[in-house]
């Protein structure tokens, strides 16, 4: 043992070194296993960023002791993640991997959730081997945030788009990826950001498969009401959802199909009779907040769609429309909405008028102009994504065979690919 | 974490399969007896639900023999009045089935006309062989009918004795005719009016014609399919498309009927239908250059005019901008147009698009307009005016906005520069989430990662995690 510590020491220096060290290390398992007692120590004298690889995979071997203090652990990890260094990490990132789910859970067991939420977030970007890698990790930040109610900690994890997966150097399953969707989506809710939240319950719904996950079916649920908040209107699904997933989520979700049915109708008094018989079953699903929500921004919607048929309207008429109690009522909403910049409007006390405008957006200021530049370049760059993508599969055996099955080239082409995939 | 409370419960769960699993050994003598009770009750459950079940077929039937009785009942059209429609004069524009068949739908539709329509139909009927026809409308109207028309077993008794002799001379002319090919064709036809099978019949003679080398008659036979049976064609799939709701194509059919050869085909369709069907699908769904070119300027179609004097003038005032007369045409048309067979089921459909044809066409010279006139234009109040325009421009028909408070209609311009800029924007954001899913999902693809049914000890997990789902669900 004392020379593994010497070889730790030693080799976390270049790339060769590591390379190495990462050898000797996984030959060590058995030793380190019958000698838990000397891994504090050992810890001890490492340290956090010179010796990485080293102090992360005795670390992540410590998990596999039954007599340890989850306290003095917790506390081990808290310190190290943060300050690992990206190199190392990336030699063996399962072992990292490893510590970070060790925290969240020592830190959901010891029931102080709140201490995983820096090491995740400093940790996570960490782990990612590029930018777009979704990890492990990802779901279990989601759900400590939801937790501890740290919603804005999690955005700047959130808001990194994320769409590579590896399995080769960190081992993931479709049940991590659909939990961070689904967290993800809710936290989006919390913010009231709810494009983004219908688009994170949708990628949980769309992911391909031949059954159907519980996860999906909440996400779902939840998709539905997070699309009229967004749109204003019933989503539908898209196409590429599996077939069995879509029979199975209209045969099990229609109470939620009811509702969106008589959101599309805006008509309160449907929406209000549907909210009112499938009461019970939105409240045990704890969605009942929602569908509230989404009542409400029925009348907003209604107001909106004004907009664009009249110049001028009695605040009276509006109230009728929309069976408010008073004119008041009406002005209410719309001052509201004005603050909110969801309509363009301006009110007449006087006279009970409302006068609308168009959106006084001229698209000719630089702010615009630059927003333009970097939605274009945002753009270009995922399209070059798709690019790399396509080449792959097109150069993928399987998918040529499949595609060729017929073509009198075929045996050509096959040569060909066959000498090209070699060297993947 | 999420994993934690799982292994928990699991090995919980383990023990208590343990503990379940010694306590079978020390029971399993009585279960024996257990089970025989259970296999009675399953039988008693199962005899309960076929019982439920049969049940439920029999309430299923109810169900649809009163659904069917409901069909079977006249849909009187409330809130019109028909007093002014012409049943005798409008049904003498037809001859055989059709006279049928229409006079059954007005008598399903006005209150006015249902018993002169039924006293017809049931006399119309007696000029045919359809007995089956006759008892089952003398039996659905029943009520209305005992005391007025008694039910004529003579007729049914004399006209299927009529029928089974008609069947078997029949029956032997063709045996004789297939004997001699050509006579034999002719002789089948007699009987039938229908155009696919008449056109069937001068193919065939023109077939046995090519056979027989006597090319004279192929020609003569050509030009006879061609010139009566292809107006006929036309009308036809005028009639086809008006009943698929495709206006457009049904009036440019109506339309292409020339009037080289006199038209009649007073089997299916009057000249008067024509006019009627072709302008009023053609002012739906027709620009108003294609209605002055098309309808008003067709010389053929101008015969067809003719017979309807109003349905000329409403062309011709849609055109002109003559609204007033326009509307008062449209709403005097109207309870005729309810009545007829094929036109009925579309007249609202196609009157509010006119309407909203013309209300685009009224408003399209002005900047902005005083809806007091225009409401006065179109005969309406000026609320249901507000309503009608609001509709149009919600569903981007018309570009304008109404003041609602001075009642004036706005015309709107559109700034095209902002909107593109906006679309851009929009367009940019809706391909840059769709191609960031479609990575993600073609990702999960190669990694082989699809969610995938689950063996019997993941399903245990799964409803953990829907239990956890549901726990942190509330966070809104």
């Amino acid at each position: 043992m004392e020379k593994l510590l010497q070889q730790i020491v030693q080799l976390s220096g270049n790339q060769k070194d590591l390379d190495k060290l990462r050898k000797a290390l996984n030959e060590s398992k058995d030793k380190v296993l019958k000698n838990f007692q000397i891994i504090d120590g050992m810890i001890g004298q490492l340290e956090d960023s010179k010796h990485t690889l080293g102090k992360m995979f005795l670390l992540s071997m410590k998990g596999q002791s039954r007599s340890t203090n989850p306290e003095q652990y917790l506390v081990q990890l808290e310190r190290f993640i943060p300050r690992a260094t990206q190199n190392q990490v990336q030699i063996m990132p399962e072992w990292y991997s490893n510590c970070l789910t060790r925290m969240t859970q020592l830190a959901f067991d010891l029931k102080v959730p709140q201490r995983a939420v820096y090491p995740l977030q400093k940790g996570i970007p960490l782990l990612q081997t590029v930018p777009e890698l979704i990890t492990p990790s990802h779901s279990h930040f989601m759900l400590v945030c939801l937790y501890t109610r740290n919603y804005r900690a999690a955005l700047p994890i959130l808001e990194n788009d994320v769409y590579d997966i590896d399995t080769k150097k960190l081992s993931i399953t479709v049940k991590d990826v659909l939990l961070y969707y689904y967290y993800g989506g809710i936290i989006y809710g919390v913010l009231k950001r709810w494009r983004d939240a219908t688009d994170f319950f949708e990628q949980a719904i769309t992911v391909p498969g031949e059954a159907l996950s519980a996860i999906v079916l909440e996400s779902y649920k939840k998709y539905i009401f997070a699309h009229i908040l967004a749109f204003g209107k019933a989503p539908s699904l898209p196409r590429y959802t599996s077939p069995v997933v879509v029979r199975l989520l209209k045969n099990l979700c229609k109470p939620y199909e009811e509702f969106a049915k008589a959101y599309d109708t805006h008509d309160m008094g449907q929406l209000d009779m549907c909210l009112a018989t499938h009461n019970e079953i939105f409240e045990k699903d704890k969605n009942i907040g929602l569908a509230k929500q989404c009542a409400q921004s029925l009348i907003r919607r209604g107001i909106q769609r004004l907009t664009k048929t009249y110049i001028k309207l009695p605040l009276e008429q509006i109230a009728k429309e929309f069976n408010l109690k008073s004119a008041q009522q009406a002005e209410f909403y719309i001052l509201d909405m004005i603050e909110k910049g969801e309509v363009f409007a301006k009110i007449d006390q006087q006279e009970g008028q409302v006068s609308f405008f168009d959106d006084p957006e001229p698209y000719n200021t630089s702010e615009m102009s630059e927003k333009l530049i970097s939605k274009i370049k945002d753009v270009t760059n995922l399209t070059e994504k798709l690019q790399t993508l396509d080449e792959f599969i097109v150069t993928d055996l399987d998918y040529i065979r499949k595609t060729m099955d017929d073509d009198e080239e075929f045996e050509v082409q096959d040569s060909i690919v066959k000498d090209g995939v070699s060297d993947k | 974490m999420s994993d934690k409370p799982q292994n928990n419960e699991n090995q919980e769960q383990e023990k208590d399969e343990k503990k379940q699993k010694e306590g079978h050994i020390k029971i399993q003598i009585g279960e024996k007896e257990k089970e025989k009770d259970e296999k009675e009750k399953e039988k008693d459950e199962k005899e309960k639900q076929k019982q439920e079940e049969e049940k439920k077929k029999k309430e299923e039937e109810e169900k649809k023999k009163k659904e069917e009785e409901e069909k079977k009942k006249p849909k009187f059209i409330e809130n019109v009045d028909f007093s002014s429609f012409d049943l005798d004069g409008y049904i003498s524009n037809y001859v055989g089935h059709t006279r049928i068949h229409r006079l059954i739908y007005i008598a399903e539709h006005s209150r006015v006309h249902h018993m002169e329509a039924l006293r017809m139909v049931l006399h119309e009927i007696k000029n045919t062989l359809n007995t089956q026809l006759y008892m089952d409308l003398m039996s659905r109207f029943q009520e209305e009918l005992s005391g007025t028309v008694p039910f004529d077993q003579d007729w049914v008794d004399d006209t299927l004795a009529k029928a089974t002799q008609e069947y078997d001379t029949l029956d032997t002319q063709l045996k004789l005719g297939k004997q001699n090919l050509i006579k034999g064709y002719f002789l089948q036809e007699i009987g039938f009016t229908k155009p696919e099978h008449i056109i069937d019949m001068c193919l065939n003679v023109i077939l046995a014609s090519i056979e027989m080398k006597s090319y004279g008659h192929v020609i003569s036979y050509v030009k006879a399919t061609q010139n009566k049976t292809t107006m006929k064609l036309e009308a036809i799939s005028g009639l086809a498309k008006l009943d698929s709701k495709d206006f457009r194509t049904a009036a440019t059919k109506f339309l292409h009927i020339s009037t080289h050869i006199p038209f009649d085909y007073p089997e299916v369709i009057s000249p008067q239908d024509i006019a009627i069907y072709g302008t009023l699908c053609a002012l739906a769904t027709f620009r108003r250059s294609e209605i002055f070119e098309k309808v008003l300027q067709n010389e053929s179609f101008k015969n067809f005019l003719e017979y309807v004097p109003e349905v000329k003038q409403l062309a011709n005032d849609f055109y002109y901008s003559r609204y007033l007369s326009f509307v008062n045409i449209l709403d005097s048309l109207k309870p005729q147009l309810l009545l007829d067979l094929h036109l009925g089921h579309h007249v609202e459909k196609l009157y509010s698009q006119i309407r909203s044809k013309a209300l685009l066409q009224y408003f399209s010279p002005f900047v902005s307009l005083n809806m007091k006139t225009m409401a006065k234009d179109f005969a309406t109040d000026i609320d249901s005016l507000e309503k009608e325009i609001s509709l149009l421009i919600a569903e981007d028909e018309m570009k304008a906005k109404i003041d609602s408070h001075n009642k004036i209609l706005h015309s709107c311009k559109v700034d095209i520069r902002s909107q593109t800029f906006k679309d851009a924007l929009g367009k940019g954001e809706t391909y840059y989430r769709k191609t960031k899913s479609l990575l993600l999902r073609a990702n999960l693809l190669r990694q082989n990662m699809t969610v995938r049914v689950k063996k019997q000890k993941n399903a245990r997990n799964a409803n953990i995690a829907h239990q956890m789902l549901a726990m942190f669900g509330r966070r809104f």
